[in-house]
């Protein structure tokens, strides 16, 4: 009976203790994920991830998959990107890369499609992590998304094109600007979107501030810098400070795979931790970054059946061992 | 005391069960399922639910690893103390991370160290196997990790690399996770890991970008292999567990459980804390809490009696 009594009351104290926490939000694990230094430099970086000032700068590289978690699904046709993060006077500077072989920068046809990347915060820093997509009501996302096509001119018309009618400048003839669109902005386009999100279905444009951004082409690669002061200008988007690191995670697009909207490639959360340290430099030698192979694209054919065989064997040879070993028990038992 | 600990063994694995099936995986796929939104209050419950079990889970843990601590102290076997060093050193080093007195690189590193130290003292010869091919994986993925803090010709896109060796083995030690059982897989049990196999087969070959989602999500790996390469490990592992199940063997059972859940890497305190739990539990150190009954109370191969499903100690 004490024995029984003393087993409940063990059960008991400990999800009392696990429901204070629980409301107390106390943690009692640290997070022992990829982190993302944001170092301090003494000069400007810039907007040119191209320049040797941010190529010697030793990245971090996160593996993306698929977006398979709402409609429209799929993408993971970019399976790694690399991250660099410095601030210079409270302003953070976050630098993508990644490998995409073909440059789309236009969407001027329903189907083609423009290389992209975005970067998601919280809405508040040091806040529990939100949902990845799009974050949940309670828990808003700060997204940051780049678009290669919104960096070029207004593409004009074509040489060999023709107009039947020029339609009058009215709002009845360009509904996405009647809509405000931000997209269809006929002048001050720029390259970044500051948008806010609180689940799916909720994702809206907000000034951007002094939000700015701008990608390049390095070889194969895109190379895109955000950068922001540390203090936003507007509300559910968060302060960077070094008191505690922020999650962030990763998002890029392939147009030429006809990736957009939720078709694309997504890291999983991460932190980035403003540090007031020199970042870690090395020589300049971005192409080692870069390695030819493939994995998922580099393991077919003959590769998978070698793989699979393997593994086949293993597995028998497991249940053999398994089975030698108690015939040997029972064996040594009998003698 | 004995049934104490056996209540803190059967509570670990039970809420580890809920936080990694409510927390990790259903609040993350329900939204797959068209009309879900229309249960938003089960659906956050179920979510309360798992951070929960969360809380519990990390608190059975610490005691569990303190009294595994503990259990070293008290014994002149080297095996029991090293893993009761192992623990402690976890518990310390953990704590010090949580509240910011050493880096995060350290607690890394040190974890890492731990679980190496816990796996040598519970080498079982051919049982450890699996084991011993997790942990490889496991420190791969964690010195992926980890070793992008250093400057030296390992960091960088060279030791991303690792990530790809990590899912090998992890493969490998799903796949060889019969060697954990003390006598052969039932039948029923070895029907039971094709049928996973074919299960998670299919679904891999039709949306094998979920499955990649949640191997990243959940357990820390991208899936870069071919889907037919999670299946038959998850076919393995099924098979084993429900062997296991059949047989008694509950220190398996909760070994496996607290592996998965766990992961490969060092993703959080807590879920390397699993890992250790895990791998002192299946090399027989798992203290008063996992203990590994007498072979005369397990079951033999015809089966006859039914021991304790977790431990007697």
């Amino acid at each position: 009976m004490n024995r029984t009594l003393s087993r409940w009351a063990l059960v008991v104290v400990v999800v009392m203790v696990a429901v204070l926490f629980r409301v107390t939000d106390t943690n009692p694990a640290m997070a022992q994920t990829q982190r993302i230094g944001a170092w301090q430099v003494t000069t400007e970086p810039g907007l040119d991830g191209s320049a040797p000032e941010w190529q010697s700068i030793v990245p971090v590289f996160l593996p993306a998959t698929a977006q398979q978690v709402a409609p429209p699904m799929g993408g993971g046709s970019v399976e790694r990107l690399s991250v660099r993060a410095v601030h210079w006077e409270d302003r953070l500077y976050v630098m993508l890369e990644w490998v995409d072989l073909t440059e789309d920068n236009l969407s001027d046809r329903t189907e083609t499609f423009t290389d992209a990347a975005a970067i998601q915060f919280p809405a508040v820093a040091g806040s529990a992590v939100p949902y990845i997509c799009m974050g949940q009501a309670d828990q808003a996302v700060n997204i940051w998304h780049w678009r290669s096509d919104q960096q070029q001119p207004l593409p004009g018309l074509s040489p060999d094109g023709y107009v039947d009618l020029d339609p009058p400048d009215d709002d009845l003839y360009f509904p996405a600007r009647a809509a405000q669109n931000p997209l269809s902005r006929d002048v001050g386009r720029v390259a970044v979107q500051n948008l806010v999100a609180g689940g799916f279905g909720t994702l809206t444009a907000t000034d951007n501030g002094s939000l700015v951004g701008h990608g390049v082409r390095v070889d194969n690669r895109w190379s895109v810098v955000f950068t922001r002061p540390f203090v936003a200008e507007g509300s559910l988007q968060p302060t960077f400070s070094g008191d505690e690191p922020i999650d962030v995670s990763f998002a890029v697009w392939d147009g030429n795979k006809q990736e957009r909207n939720g078709i694309k490639s997504v890291s999983s959360f991460t932190q980035l931790t403003v540090t007031p340290s020199d970042p870690p430099r090395r020589a300049v030698a971005a192409s080692g970054d870069w390695p030819a192979y493939t994995p998922s694209g580099g393991l077919t054919g003959a590769g998978i059946i070698v793989t699979i065989v393997v593994l086949v064997g293993a597995a028998v040879a497991a249940v053999w061992a398994s089975l030698r070993r108690a015939l040997k028990e029972a064996e040594s038992d009998g003698s | 005391m004995g049934r104490d600990h056996r209540t803190l063994a059967w509570l670990l694995t039970l809420s580890v069960v809920f936080e990694l099936l409510l927390l990790r995986t259903a609040t993350r796929t329900l939204i797959h399922i068209p009309g879900t939104d229309r249960f938003e209050t089960v659906v956050r419950l179920l979510a309360e639910g798992g951070r929960v079990s969360y809380y519990v889970a990390a608190l059975c843990l610490v005691i569990a690893l303190l009294l595994v601590g503990r259990a070293g102290i008290r014994t002149p076997d080297r095996r029991r103390v090293a893993a009761g060093l192992a623990s402690g050193t976890f518990l310390v080093v953990a704590a010090a991370g949580r509240l910011e007195v050493v880096a995060w690189t350290t607690v890394g590193w040190v974890s890492l160290a731990t679980l190496v130290t816990a796996a040598v003292a519970g080498w079982r010869g051919l049982r450890s196997v699996p084991v011993g091919l997790f942990l490889v994986g496991s420190v791969a993925a964690g010195t992926s990790v980890l070793g992008q803090t250093i400057s030296t010709p390992l960091a960088g896109g060279r030791i991303e690399a690792l990530i790809w060796v990590s899912e090998i083995f992890l493969v490998l030690a799903g796949v060889t996770a019969p060697l954990l059982l003390r006598y052969p897989p039932t039948r029923a049990a070895l029907y039971a890991g094709v049928a996973a196999t074919l299960v998670v087969a299919g679904s891999a070959s039709s949306s094998s970008s979920t499955m990649s989602i949640l191997l990243l999500w959940n357990v820390g790996v991208p899936g870069w292999l071919p889907g037919l390469a999670y299946a038959i490990a998850v076919g393995a592992l099924t098979a084993t567990l429900w062997s296991a199940v059949a047989r008694g063997e509950g220190v398996v059972v909760a070994g496996i459980i607290l592996l998965v859940a766990g992961g490969v890497g060092t993703i959080s305190t807590y879920q390397t804390g699993l890992v250790l739990m895990a791998v002192l539990t299946l090399g027989g150190l798992g203290g008063d809490v996992f203990a590994e009954p007498p072979a005369a109370e397990v079951p033999n191969p015809a089966g006859v009696t039914v021991a304790s499903p977790v431990g007697v100690s």
